[in-house]
């Protein structure tokens, strides 16, 4: 077919535009994002100053207590997989504050622990637990500072911190096997005299 | 005979809508005790939607890098449970709403296929015959699992409890929008189905609206230019774009610093991230785990920097499927089955004509460049022009379970057309020729 053909009558370039779009939907479309957008802007009092930002390894958190928010979703890794430009940031984080190097392929060869979490997306807890127990209080105020991170939710015991309460989860499901939890407060200076807040199990959780 | 007008088609079409209304409601609310379940409730975008907000009502310079993705994690499940929130704090009606547009958009896409393949004389017989295809549905989502753990798992067959909504939309709207891409002329029904589709999977649907221009330029013979739906591409990605500037940029002032997420680029380090960490994109050896099982998961896997025999195996087996399957469907439609049948019959192999060939080619085309870009990146990791990281980023691989879920959606709903019609004239002892 001859090129002209694209500037002529029937495949003519303004019978394209003007035509062949439906100008409508989309009008309609976009206003009513537009709409939204506003609607949800106008109205931020949602549990304002009721979330808490927690840095833990269980995956999921915020669907075992209410109003948190975790630092790092640690079985969500894979998000970063749509952002290349993410990754240096994610990584330095990683290992800042959770004391190993994320792209380290020899992690995994060391051990049946760590090899579980190859490919798994999740944050490997066989290099953390032990990276956070011997963790000193200065190295804890340095993550806090940096990252303005306060709360701390375990199922292990961190010496060096001030612990506040001890939650009791089911395992798996299984309500007659429970696991504690332990939510500890990290400080961001060595003066710093912080009030553990109140962070709630869900109800259904509580039965 | 007397045949249909656009009054009939018109009425049968408010009927399916409402009908698949209806059923969408029912299999949503099935189960009164699960309303306010955590597991009904909690969704992976609910909890990016949470983090969205906690991002609107803070105004500190460090966020934590949770919601720094939400950031990236716009969609319309983000849109729907924010906009929710904002009516009512405590509810999950946002997701209960999700749940059931999960249900409705496959319910959608069997009406419109029932639409174009059932035509009886009055609408007591025309709905004999759809309603049953449409509540079937149900069964053929707890028969089918996906090509086993490809790229994606198939959500649809777990919509009241799955807790990756995001996924499960996808999935969802996918059979929806190829059916209303492949069968529906409309241009403001597609438009709005682009539109949305930009919400939920811009990529997947902009390929979708290619592949229809492309196989609909070859159909006719006339280049891709002259097409009259050249343009539909476009419009899920500028919906994506317009719609997160909107949502993000415009409304919300914040002083959030960027440079936490700008830092420079190694592309080394975003493919051993995709080789080390990814969950989905490295699930290749499953069709041959049952021969492989103990060297799958050790640290052989690990210090193995090529199985590309095992990655060979697993993709030609995909390709051979869709090639027998293309065989299977060039012999029938070849053959006089057409001369022989009756006229529903010739209208499901014309309508399977058109929606299967599409698939099955793009389905073979799409393995083979994963098949390529899988071998690229164990053979000495080649990224020539950054290939790699586009292919990974964009993750479009996806598109295969989708295109497997499609594939085995079409030749169900067709079964479950024949089989509820063949049982109506059995029941009602009326003749095949009736049908016209």
């Amino acid at each position: 077919m001859n090129i002209n053909n694209l500037y002529m009558n029937k495949y003519s370039f303004k019978r394209f535009i003007l035509y062949r779009i439906k100008f409508l939907p989309h009008i309609f479309f976009y206003t009513l994002i537009t709409f939204f957008s506003l609607y949800s802007s106008s109205n931020r009092s949602f549990e304002k100053n009721k979330t808490t930002v927690i840095l833990t390894l269980i995956p999921y958190i915020d669907n075992k207590f209410q109003y948190v928010i975790p630092f790092l979703e640690p079985a969500g890794l894979d998000h970063y997989s749509y952002t290349p430009k993410k990754i240096d940031a994610l990584r330095s984080i990683v290992k800042e504050v959770y004391g190993y190097d994320l792209l380290d392929r020899q992690i995994y060869e060391q051990s049946e622990c760590n090899l579980k979490f190859y490919r798994s997306a999740v944050i490997s807890k066989c290099q953390v637990r032990p990276y956070w127990t011997n963790l000193s209080i200065n190295n804890w105020i340095n993550i806090s500072n940096k990252y303005n991170v306060n709360n701390l939710i375990t199922t292990f015991k961190i010496p060096s911190l001030k612990a506040c309460k001890a939650y009791y989860f089911p395992s798996d499901n299984n309500y007659a096997n429970k696991v504690q939890y332990f939510h500890y407060l990290i400080p961001s200076s060595s003066a710093d005299n912080l009030v553990c807040p109140s962070i709630n199990l869900y109800k259904h959780i509580n039965k | 005979m007397k045949y249909f007008n656009d009054k009939n088609e018109l009425i049968n079409s408010i009927i399916l809508l409402f009908t698949s209304l209806l059923i969408a409601l029912i299999f949503t609310l099935g189960k009164s005790s699960t309303y306010s379940s955590i597991e009904t409730c909690y969704t992976t975008a609910y909890s990016y939607a949470t983090k969205f907000q906690y991002f609107l009502n803070n105004n500190t310079d460090l966020f934590p890098p949770s919601v720094l993705s939400s950031l990236d994690s716009f969609s319309l499940s983000q849109l729907i449970i924010v906009l929710f929130n904002n009516l009512n704090n405590e509810s999950c009606y946002s997701t209960l709403l999700l749940r059931y547009l999960a249900h409705l958009f496959p319910l959608f896409a069997a009406s419109i296929i029932c639409i174009k393949v059932v035509r009886f004389r009055n609408t007591w017989e025309f709905i004999a015959i759809s309603i049953p295809v449409l509540l079937s549905q149900k069964v053929f989502f707890k028969l089918f699992t996906g090509p086993p753990s490809f790229n994606y798992p198939f959500l649809v067959d777990s919509i009241n409890y799955t807790p990756h909504m995001n996924g499960l939309l996808t999935n969802s709207f996918s059979l929806l929008l190829f059916t209303i891409v492949y069968l529906v002329q409309n241009k403001t029904i597609r438009t709005f189905a682009y539109l949305i589709g930009g919400l939920i999977n811009p990529i997947i649907a902009s390929i979708y609206a290619l592949s229809y221009v492309v196989f609909n330029s070859i159909k006719k013979g006339r280049p891709i230019y002259t097409n009259q739906f050249i343009f539909e591409p476009l419009f899920p990605v500028l919906s994506y774009l317009f719609s997160k500037f909107i949502w993000i940029n415009i409304f919300i002032n914040s002083n959030i610093k960027y440079e936490q997420v700008t830092n420079a680029f190694d592309y080394q380090n975003y493919l051993n991230f995709i080789n080390l960490i990814d969950s989905h994109r490295n699930v290749y050896l499953v069709p041959f785990e049952r021969f492989f099982n103990d060297f799958s998961l050790s640290l052989n896997i690990v210090n193995s920097d090529s199985p590309i025999v095992l990655i060979s195996l697993s993709y030609a087996f995909y390709v051979i499927i869709c090639l027998i399957l293309f065989l299977i469907i060039k012999f029938i439609f070849n053959k006089n089955i057409m001369i022989d049948s009756d006229k529903l019959i010739k209208r499901i192999i014309g309508l399977l004509n058109e929606l299967l060939f599409p698939l099955l080619i793009g389905l073979v085309t799409i393995l083979s460049i994963d098949w390529l870009m899988k071998l690229m990146s164990y053979i000495n990791s080649s990224n020539t022009l950054n290939i790699l990281v586009y292919y990974n980023q964009f993750y479009i691989s996806r598109i295969i379970s989708l295109l497997f879920s499609l594939l085995y959606f079409y030749i169900f709903s067709f079964i479950a057309v024949i089989t509820f019609r063949k049982s109506y004239l059995m029941l009602a002892q009326t003749p095949a020729s009736n049908e016209y």
